[in-house]
């Protein structure tokens, strides 16, 4: 329990302390979250085109929804990039070696690496999300609700996959690109509805990169609650957070041997 | 209790060897070829608490991976090894409160913001309360005269500078041990100068043991009492630095150019090699029996000098010059 | 002649550093598939809806895979390059060259450009094939003319990012513009065609030069026909001309501020 107070004390120092050295940027945070705003419209824009010409549902979602699943990923995603950035930079910290810093200190070595950065324009992203709920879903408590089930959930979900892809670094040399690859697949799982993909892709968004269960799955809970859905939700959060965990643990095991070093002749 | 107790220790690890070129990556991801590298090999060490340790040797001798696994961010093939009491593979978290490190190119400070809130964070991670961080913050700033750049950015900072924010930042959770790998590499003659004696200051008013790599025999000379020389993975030369000050480090190398080609300098102490038809010198000198400024003054009486280096042997030489010597013994 | 050699050289030149690089063709080969993979779902499911006027699945697929190859072959460095000349004062220098500072840029962009095509062209051949099948109704007369309106395209879209890289002469910050132009291309004719906009801004749309870029050799592509040739193509050149005088005023006028304020 004491140890959960320090982690609990660390995020929040790493949170403020991020914050303050991001502010060095902040002229450019203002362009970066427009420009982020305006590309996220312009999808609106098409979806809002396609809706008016063709009414009704497109592969089962009505514009409402696509409103919803836009609003949940943008602030999942900043959620994720606003407290945990530096998973992103983990193949970089284990191929120089800088994973050690974090090693030699006495704190969880998940809590010390992950928060140790953050990204400006992802408070935009943040932001976005609730500016799009509140656009498109007024004062709908029980949207509301899962659209905040989502972002938390999701936030951890996009933390835990980009985990996953950048640990493979220990493994396999500079999975950096898989990283990026990985987040491409999250983000463009997340803003179509899920049916537009064929069964081997939803298998896919519902196992090892679960994006499924960043919004569509909210999307369904929000449409109609079930205690189940809802079991199914968490539960699967917690197996895929616990796995990816265990799989970095491991990767940082080989590391901690000194076997992570592939030389050429 | 020792502060460290090492016992055959051993690592050694595999690397993957890989050829340039995608097909060689491809036949290294279905058949890899490994090669066994022993970067320690059997390292028997006992370090008393209190003790300002030298840890020497030339690159690729195991000192980068020794104390790695003294700090227990790597884990030894072979061996046991305790620091403190404590295994360091076991009790990694437990044994970090208790060690502090300053390594070559890992910073602990965040660049773009004051070392202050650097060491605020530390002392959340390190659970000081804030009154007792409070208090040890003024104390190290004034004792490592950090008062006046405390506030400010630490990419603004010079590297000296820097280094003093970097040491007092790893005293912060007043750690038993101090591990410190070429803390003064870069540095100006005054400042390493300065952080010396604040690394010997906490040593004697703190009792806290000092465990330091470097390649400067400066450091080595002003700051420990006991050096440990460490070539191809094994102790070579555990020695007080006082016999390995009278036996290499009390030489001087001084090389000359001459205007005109100049026969032999005949001075106690000093060995005269010459070069290029006489108008190139090297003198080894030996400090303890000629000093360097009677040398200095010979060469310029003959009016002849056209340049002049005087150096330090450099430690590669040292530790070649050791190892010779007690495999021979 | 000798400057039209001038510029053949360094046309040569860009194209074997852009063969020679090949990590970022390849990146950008990955991408590609997977937006134009994702894109074919998304259709897919719409024209279980509905569709859009005038197009078939088919020429949908088709429209995006040549939308997005005219987008993927373009070149954004140039915009870059410019506003990183300008910003660290390059710019002073490499004016004064032996070579027009403009179609230097042009010819730079051409090797990487053509190289794009290719690759880029083939991969999209690939896709659009192995998804859909050959494009009905396409007929190899058809290549000249639209070859023609592409190459109009990508110079128009060239000659836009250049007056982008030019406003950092007056601009601290012209990301934003830099957007706003992605943007508007993205929106009039990259990722749907004009038809399927409301007719207001349909009508708009098609009096901006925007929907010029990537809809325009698009349609052409997937519903040949010399009557929407003469529709399409002049205005293509009408604005061609337009941006490159622009762009000419732009450069005159940065070079002109360059000699009062001396960078």
């Amino acid at each position: 329990m004491q140890s959960m107070k320090k982690h609990a004390k660390i995020m929040f120092c790493y949170f403020r302390l991020n914050l303050a050295s991001a502010m060095e940027y902040r002229a450019s945070f203002f362009t970066q979250a427009f420009g982020m705003a305006l590309s996220n419209s312009s999808f609106i824009f098409f979806w809002w085109i396609a809706f008016r010409q063709l009414g009704g549902t497109i592969a089962g979602y009505s514009f409402y929804d696509i409103l919803f699943i836009w609003s949940v990923t943008s602030s999942a995603f900043g959620l994720s990039h606003v407290l945990f950035e530096n998973v992103n930079n983990l193949s970089q910290l284990i191929i120089t070696g800088e994973l050690d810093t974090f090693l030699l200190q006495p704190c969880n070595i998940l809590v010390n690496m992950l928060c140790a950065r953050t990204s400006l324009s992802a408070y935009g992203d943040l932001a976005y999300g609730f500016v799009l709920m509140a656009l498109s879903h007024g004062a709908d408590a029980s949207a509301w609700g899962w659209f905040l089930t989502g972002t938390l959930i999701g936030g951890f979900l996009i933390t835990a996959i980009s985990l996953t892809a950048h640990t493979l670094t220990f493994y396999l040399g500079n999975a950096s690109v898989l990283g990026q690859m990985t987040t491409e697949f999250v983000i463009n799982f997340s803003i179509y509805p899920d049916k537009i993909y064929g069964t081997a892709l939803r298998v896919l968004m519902y196992t090892l990169i679960p994006a499924g269960f960043i919004v569509h799955v909210p999307l369904r809970l929000a449409r109609e609650f079930s205690l189940g859905t809802l079991a199914l939700l968490l539960g699967a959060a917690a197996v895929y957070g616990v796995l990816s965990g265990l799989l970095f643990y491991r990767g940082l095991r080989k590391y901690e041997s000194g076997n992570v070093i592939i030389t050429r002749l | 209790m020792n502060a460290i107790t090492t016992n055959a220790l051993y690592k050694s690890y595999r690397a993957r060897v890989k050829d340039e070129g995608l097909r060689a990556s491809f036949r290294s991801l279905v058949k890899p070829v490994y090669r066994e590298v022993e970067a320690v090999r059997d390292i028997n060490l006992t370090v008393d608490c209190g003790e300002v340790m030298a840890f020497i040797g030339p690159n690729g001798a195991g000192k980068s991976t020794t104390i790695k696994m003294l700090c227990g961010i790597l884990h030894p093939s072979g061996g046991e090894i305790s620091v403190l009491g404590l295994s360091p593979v076991r009790d990694r978290q437990k044994l970090a409160m208790r060690i502090g490190c300053v390594f070559g190119q890992k910073s602990q400070l965040w660049l773009h913001l004051p070392a202050l809130d650097s060491f605020t964070l530390l002392a959340a991670i390190y659970g000081i309360p804030e009154n007792e961080k409070k208090r040890r913050v003024s104390e190290l700033a004034e004792l490592f005269g950090l008062s006046e750049f405390l506030r400010t950015p630490v990419r603004k900072l010079s590297l000296g500078q820097r280094i003093r924010c970097e040491v007092a930042a790893s005293l912060l959770h007043e750690p038993e041990i101090l591990f410190l790998d070429e803390p003064t590499i870069g540095l100006d003659v005054v400042v390493k100068q300065a952080i010396r004696e604040l690394i010997l200051r906490r040593n004697r008013e703190n009792g806290t043991t000092v465990f330091l790599t470097s390649h400067d025999p400066g450091d080595i000379e002003q700051l420990c009492r006991r050096a440990v020389v460490i070539d191809r993975g094994t102790v070579v030369l555990d020695s007080p630095v006082e016999r390995l000050k009278t036996d290499y480090l009390g030489k001087k190398v001084v090389n000359v150019t001459f205007r005109t080609p100049q026969a032999s300098m005949e001075l106690a102490g000093v060995s005269f090699e010459s070069a290029g038809g006489g108008l190139k010198a090297r003198l080894t000198v030996d400090t303890s029996i000629c000093p360097i400024g009677g040398v200095i003054e010979k060469l310029s009486a003959t009016g002849e000098v056209l340049d002049i280096t005087v150096n330090n042997p450099p430690m590669e030489e040292i530790i070649t010059t050791i190892f010779r010597r007690e495999a021979a013994t | 002649m000798k400057t039209i050699r001038k510029y053949a050289v360094i046309i040569r030149v860009s194209l074997s550093n852009a063969v020679a690089y090949r990590a970022g063709v390849l990146s950008g080969l990955c991408f590609y598939t997977v937006f134009i993979y994702v894109f074919i779902c998304l259709w897919r499911a719409i024209y279980s809806e509905g569709s859009v006027r005038g197009y078939s699945y088919e020429q949908i697929v088709w429209y995006l895979i040549m939308t997005e190859l005219v987008s993927f072959a373009t070149q954004y460095s140039v915009y870059h390059d410019m506003n990183n000349d300008v910003k660290s004062g390059a710019i002073a220098y490499l004016i004064g060259r032996p070579v027009h500072y403009v179609f230097y840029q042009l010819a730079n962009a051409l090797g990487q450009i053509v190289w794009n095509l290719v690759c880029f062209g083939a991969l999209a051949a690939v896709l659009g094939f192995s998804f859909v099948g050959p494009l009905p109704g396409f007929r190899l007369a058809a290549l000249p003319p639209l070859l023609l309106s592409m190459a109009l395209g990508i110079f128009i879209n060239f000659f836009f990012l250049m007056m982008l890289g030019l406003s950092s002469f007056i601009m601290e910050d012209n990301f934003a513009l830099f957007l706003i132009y992605q943007k508007l291309v993205f929106m009039l004719g990259l990722f749907l065609p004009v038809e399927f906009l409301p007719d207001t801004i349909q009508k708009i749309a098609k009096l901006l030069p925007f929907s010029y870029v990537t809809w325009a050799p698009a349609k052409l592509f997937v519903d040949f026909s010399w009557p929407l040739f003469w529709s399409v193509v002049p205005v293509q050149i009408i604005w061609l001309a337009a941006t490159a005088t622009l762009t000419m005023l732009c450069y005159r006028g940065g070079v002109k501020k360059l000699q009062v304020n001396g960078g």
